[in-house]
């Protein structure tokens, strides 16, 4: 025969009520009786610092007034000569010299300052040639990225032959005059579409410039299990899933997201186009997309088996 | 209790007669300590949270003003301190008051073997882990969603539901529907 579990645990606790009646009166006079002390203390008028009592035949206290605090402070207080002088002193060596050190130190000991302002500076001969490369690479960079029909975000290949530009200014020979659609050293400058768009993956300016191909990446394939299917509030179809292996070594950089390990479980909406079934294990795609609050969509690329 | 006796419970604990709150506490003390328990899952504890519950009561009475249903109202003052409760102390919290009571939790292995028709429902759900435990309490006694449940306990959805699911096939075999 079943049994209520809902009706039968609440008789239970039901059975069980304790009275507390006397510990939540005894808890508010206590409360009480603390309020009332701190009134009473606040309200206790302080006796001037300043004042002495001298007589306490009458109900009111007599008070003669005394020597300032501060004055007998003053009079305690002598500072040499010395201190006065070297404190200041090491304040000025800290904040002028120390810098100035360092400062010197980053320009190249041995050069003087006008010297580094003057290796510094372009002659207005190599800025013109400059300006010059500037346009013709840009043209060209325009013309090239015209080729490219199947870069899906443009601001990826902008990104792209900004950072071929800057790449390129620093190796030039600036004697040289550019023409459209030259190359330099054989080398064409224009991005090639494979190179524009790298699966889903962003290479920054600044991380091209410092040579450094970090792949931002907001996706990991796994192998995992499906243990449940929910839905959220909106009906949207949530799998509850466990990671038994991480496949791939891409490294991660995205702010948010730094993908999985095994034994990891988690709450994902499931990808509409995706076929995946409560029980089973699967090769799947597990991306992030922090636009819905930092959640997760897994897709399934293969079926592997049945939970264990 | 209707929204006017209420008011006028409070009414007099404005004045400071603690009458007023013991007129609160006979009629509604069945209703919040199962709210209450059901979210810390500890009797000592429960109690503690429940008398901190109605002195609390009696000091914002003063600023207190009723709009909606009192109970309901009430309902969500016991469940927020009852969370907040188990959010201080989640690492502090006794493994279950069931082993003080002298009853031994009973491993799944063991389960099969238990005197099935015999269980009371304590000596069942002694049998959950504790976990598993908060999650029927939390949805039985205090009647939270799923969704409050994964809010209050700072876990995912689904791992809520994954553990009422396990924990209600596990009541199954010992007959609890």
């Amino acid at each position: 025969m079943n049994k209520d579990l809902s009706k039968e645990y609440k008789e239970a606790v039901m059975n069980d009520l304790p009275d507390l009646w006397g510990k939540i009166e005894a808890a508010i006079d206590a409360e009480e009786k603390d309020n009332k002390t701190v009134t009473e203390t606040a309200d206790i008028k302080e006796k001037p610092a300043n004042l002495t009592l001298v007589s306490n035949n009458t109900d009111e206290p007599v008070f003669k007034e005394t020597e300032p605090v501060a004055q007998v402070k003053k009079k305690k207080k002598k500072i040499p000569a010395w201190v006065l002088i070297s404190i200041p002193s090491a304040a000025i060596l800290l904040i002028a010299v120390v810098p100035l050190m360092f400062f010197g130190a980053a320009i190249g000991l041995g050069k003087s300052a006008t010297n580094a302002m003057y290796d510094a500076a372009p002659t207005s001969e190599a800025a013109a040639d400059c300006a010059s490369y500037e346009e013709a690479s840009y043209d060209y960079i325009d013309a090239a990225v015209g080729d490219v029909a199947e870069a899906e975000d443009d601001s990826d290949t902008k990104n792209y032959a900004t950072s071929e530009f800057n790449y390129k200014g620093e190796n030039v020979n600036l004697d040289r005059d550019f023409t459209l659609g030259e190359q330099v050293d054989g080398n064409s400058l224009a991005p090639t579409p494979g190179e524009a768009e790298e699966d889903g993956a962003t290479v920054t300016a600044s991380e091209a410039n410092g040579n450094e191909d970090i792949v931002e990446s907001d996706h990991e394939t796994a192998i995992a299990s499906v243990l449940l299917i929910t839905e959220d509030e909106n009906g949207e179809k949530l799998a509850y899933v466990c990671v038994h292996e991480v496949l791939g070594d891409e490294r991660l950089t995205c702010d948010d997201f730094k993908g999985f390990e095994a034994g990891d479980s988690f709450d994902a909406y499931i990808d509409p186009k995706s076929d995946i079934t409560e029980g089973k294990k699967y090769e799947v795609v597990i991306s992030f997309h922090p636009e819905i609050e930092g959640a997760y969509m897994i897709k399934a690329i293969d079926e592997i088996g049945t939970n264990d | 209790m209707t929204q006017e006796k209420f008011a006028d419970c409070i009414n007099r604990i404005k004045n400071k007669d603690k009458s007023g709150l013991k007129d609160i506490y006979d009629e509604y003390l069945g209703y919040i300590y199962p709210i209450i328990y059901g979210i810390v899952n500890q009797k000592e504890n429960a109690e503690d949270v429940t008398q901190d519950f109605f002195v609390k009561l009696y000091s914002m009475a003063e600023t207190m003003e009723l709009k909606d249903s009192h109970k309901t109202f009430l309902a969500t003052i016991a469940r927020n301190m009852a969370i907040d409760f188990v959010r201080k102390n989640s690492r502090s919290i006794a493994v279950d008051d069931f082993v003080e009571e002298g009853i031994e939790p009973v491993s799944n292995d063991k389960v099969e073997e238990a005197v099935i028709g015999d269980m009371t429902v304590t000596e069942a759900l002694a049998t959950l882990s504790e976990k598993e435990r908060t999650v029927v309490s939390m949805k039985i006694l205090s009647d939270m969603t799923f969704n409050e449940i994964s809010e209050a306990l700072q876990i995912p959805m689904g791992t809520v539901t994954w553990r009422y699911q396990e924990a209600i096939k596990k009541l199954r075999r010992l007959g609890y529907e």
